[in-house]
């Protein structure tokens, strides 16, 4: 416990050299100076730090500044008992599953109701002690929990026994995002993660319980130092960086589509938690946009989720309606189910079809409540929702009970997806995305789930023709995006329909497994394989499986004509189209997906035929850039063969640049 | 680029290949000859049955050998075809979907190459060309051509220059 923390030793080092301030295994501190020194070290810095701001004075740990051993920066103490707390359910699960078997005897036996105080302090007291043993454990842990900013590294310490330590070059970093669920709102902590290049061997950093303008402060210091580490650490030019990157006073964006959440989630966001602090300005915002009420509800309304629970409770709703219908107006079941049917025939039918109707209307209102429900929790999850360009990253937050704040850097875009589901397509609306590479989240605690996405939403429901307005303010580096110009050849139709209706066709396959299905439970009825006593009741079964059967053939055809309908808009709606610097991939049908991408992400491209395309002359082609895990691949099947192979070109280096005009885009 | 065009790899790849792809099948077959085993051990009677089905299984398996041999395998290497030039690598290849890769330099991050027991049997290597979204392996060429292409790919990796 005495190893003393190595210091730089002699004399002061040069700036521009790495200071390595911790030797290998060497990570432990002296536990008496801590104790008593850390609070002093983590207020002090963000006094130093808030007069930084205000006064734009001396920032601690200029690189280029006279190397100090790095401040230790604690997290909140609140890592100790929000901590501890997360325990005590699982201890109460343990005791009730472990002593369930007496306290249930103690509560039904009359004759220990003596005992019920003793045991209820025993419980308490059980408790108490396990919660204390927690925190002593997190309280040690606690110690040995640090972060500091070398020159030219992030380095985050923790363990107890298994030392860990992970240094982040400044230059590495992509993005520093922050999560906060209520509990931890009301302390005014949150999780924050520090994402590097991304891909499944560079895991996001988790930095659990850091107090809120400790975040912020965290988040600026980071991008400042990653700046100043690109520029080169160059003392004049440093405080250049320093000034536009940290005094920019933020502008008042013109909040022009304030929505009814967005007061809750004003003061949700004001309201900084006990320990909260003051908030920092951490860069210049050029841009930035709300949802405005109606934007908000519809993105309910449509989102991926309340249409699955539509889609269910409909089914579900037909299928009850059906079920009952048959049961009330059928004629060989009396036959079958006699049991059953004996008790139901002294049943008026009046209070049959009214317990029925009451039955489905039950079942109704408890999809629609469920349906609101989610409706209603979207909201709240989307509720507050901002984005901003500041700097050079894009910035999202959004949600008024658990708190997500996004941040992207504007060279780490992969592409811009502009996806637009059925709905949004009648309302002619549409969501905005922006792909990244994503990090594989060091999956440790259960609050630091969720916080890399892939894809980060700039919108999730924008009028069609306010896209370019959005993305021209947002993303002014992406200038002039290419539209899909190039469209699919007529003779792909063909091929799209076979390949939707009948090779990746749901309704075609399930029409054939009930097709198999039915032929086989026919067998014993061709074949005479029954006893004379079975076939009374097997033929009840039979015919109402075969009601059954044409029900879904019914389906199967609806799916099949939709797969037809979807084909033929996919061949009409899609198409590709590039300029100088970016491609745009659009693939349609009922939803449309359109992905951008500049050129420069473009990481590999691929034409693929297979022999039926090859007698067409048709190509599929495929984009690859680094987006996602590991990496994505946008494709689209059935391009003309000049016009893939245009574009294939397009995609060598020194190939030709822009589009050549379509010979007979629509024959 | 054509069929005709490019790079062909060693022609000894061919003898990797028929060697790998018989290791694989035989796997295989062990695997599925293990069902009539089974019924030949679990019930007498079953004997010819259980004789029927390897019979069957063996017949599939030296098919099989034999396509893979004189079809799959010199099919494949004529298909195969790799060029580099000096701002992209262009791979050509499959037998039934044909797929034609490009690979720009400037996004390279790392070539290596990779030597199995089996292509150093041959004295061959393969060379693997990684970007941020994947990998393209050049699969069978002489150990010194692939140190070659390895060092010339890293060298046009390094001087490649965004054209955008």
């Amino acid at each position: 416990m005495n190893a003393e923390y190595p210091e730089p030793t002699g004399a002061p080092v040069i700036p521009a050299q790495p200071v390595q301030q911790t030797a290998p295994g060497d990570a432990r501190i002296s536990s008496d100076i801590n104790v008593a020194g850390n609070a002093i070290a983590v207020s002090d810095d963000i006094a130093a730090s808030n007069a930084s701001n205000a006064s734009d004075a001396s920032v601690p740990n200029v690189p280029g500044a006279a190397p100090t051993d790095p401040v230790k920066h604690r997290l909140n103490s609140s890592y100790i008992w929000l901590g501890a707390i997360r325990v005590l359910p699982y201890i109460l699960i343990a005791i009730l599953v472990s002593a369930g078997d007496s306290l249930y005897e103690l509560i039904t036996d009359s004759r220990l109701a003596g005992y019920g105080l003793i045991v209820g302090i025993i419980i308490v007291v059980t408790l108490i002690v396990a919660m204390g043993i927690a925190m002593l454990a997190r309280f040690i842990s606690y110690k040995y929990i640090w972060y500091e900013y070398t020159n030219d590294e992030f380095s985050f310490f923790s363990g107890i026994i298994s030392k860990k330590r992970v240094h982040i070059p400044y230059t590495r970093i992509q993005s520093v995002n922050q999560r906060a669920s209520l509990l931890q709102r009301i302390v005014g902590v949150c999780t924050v993660s520090i994402e590097t290049a991304g891909g499944a061997e560079n895991k996001a950093v988790m930095l659990p319980y850091i107090e809120r303008s400790a975040a912020e402060a965290l988040r600026k210091e980071l991008f400042t130092r990653k700046q100043l580490a690109q520029l080169g650490q160059n003392g004049d030019r440093s405080q250049t960086v320093r000034d536009t990157l940290g005094t920019g006073q933020n502008p008042e964006a013109p909040n022009t589509n304030l929505n009814a959440l967005e007061a809750p989630a004003q003061i949700a966001n004001d309201f900084r938690g006990v320990f909260g602090g003051d908030a920092i300005d951490t860069g210049q915002v050029t841009y930035e946009y709300g949802l405005s009420n109606k934007e908000l509800v519809l993105s309910a309304i449509t989102g991926r989720t309340s249409f699955g629970i539509i889609l269910a409770s409909i089914i579900a709703g037909l299928t009850t309606l059906i079920s009952c219908a048959s049961f009330l107006f059928g004629t060989t079941e009396d036959q079958i189910y006699d049991a059953a049917f004996s008790l139901i025939s002294y049943i008026p039918t009046s209070w049959l079809v009214g317990a029925v109707t009451s039955l489905v209307g039950l079942f109704i209102a408890i999809m629609v409540v469920a349906w609101l429900i989610t409706v209603a929790s979207t909201c709240l999850s989307y509720g507050g929702f901002r984005a901003r360009r500041r700097g050079a990253r894009i910035e999202t937050e959004y949600g008024i009970i658990n708190h997500n704040f996004n941040g992207i850097d504007i060279d780490r875009i992969q592409s811009v997806e502009i996806s637009q589901s059925f709905f949004q397509r009648l309302l002619k609306s549409c969501t905005i995305s922006l792909a990244r590479v994503a990090s594989a989240v060091q999956d440790s605690s259960p609050e630091s789930k969720n916080v890399s996405h892939a894809k980060l939403v700039v919108h999730p429901f924008v009028k069609v023709d306010r896209v370019n307005d959005i993305l021209a303010n947002l993303l002014p580096e992406w200038e002039n995006l290419p539209a899909s110009t190039q469209k699919l050849p007529t003779r792909a139709t063909r091929r799209a329909i076979v390949r939707r209706a009948i090779l990746q066709g749901g309704g075609f396959w399930l029409a054939i497994i009930t097709f198999i299905t039915m032929s086989i439970l026919a067998l014993p009825l061709q074949f005479d394989l029954l006893d004379p006593s079975e076939v009374t009741s097997f033929m009840g079964v039979y015919v109402v499986l075969e009601i059954a059967a044409r029900i879904l053939y019914a389906l199967c055809l609806l799916l099949i004509i939709l797969d037809i309908i979807g084909a033929i808009l996919w061949r009409r709606g899609s198409g590709f189209g590039y300029d100088q610097s970016f491609v745009t991939i659009t693939n349609s049908g009922f939803s449309t997906d359109r992905t951008i991408m500049p050129r420069g992400k473009l990481q590999m491209a691929e034409l693929r035929t297979n022999p039926l395309q090859r007698h067409k002359r048709l190509i599929t082609i495929i984009a690859i850039t680094a987006a996602g895990v590991g990496n994505s691949a946008t494709r689209l099947i059935d391009v003309e063969e000049a016009d893939a192979q245009a574009w294939f070109a397009w995609c060598h280096p020194g190939g030709n640049k822009t589009a050549a005009p379509s010979d007979n885009p629509l024959q | 680029m054509e069929v005709t065009q490019g790079q062909q790899l060693d022609p000894r790849i061919k003898r990797v290949w028929r060697i790998s792809d018989t290791i694989v099948l035989t796997l295989i077959f062990l695997a599925v000859l293990f069902v009539p085993a089974i019924i030949f051990l679990v019930d007498d009677a079953a004997e010819d049955v259980a004789g029927v089905l390897c019979l069957v299984v063996f017949l599939l398996y030296i098919v099989s050998l034999l396509v893979f041999w004189f079809v799959i395998t010199p099919l494949r290497y004529i298909r195969w075809r790799y060029q580099l030039s000096q701002d992209f690598l262009d791979i050509v290849r499959g037998i039934i979907v044909h797929k034609h890769t490009v690979v720009p330099f400037i996004r390279v991050q790392n070539t290596d190459t990779r030597q199995g027991p089996l292509l150093r049997m041959m004295g061959l290597a393969s060379v693997t060309i990684s970007t941020a979204a994947g990998s393209m392996e050049i699969p069978g060429l002489p150990t010194a051509e692939a140190e070659k292409l390895r060092d010339q790919a890293a060298e046009f990796a390094r001087i490649a220059k965004e054209d955008v």
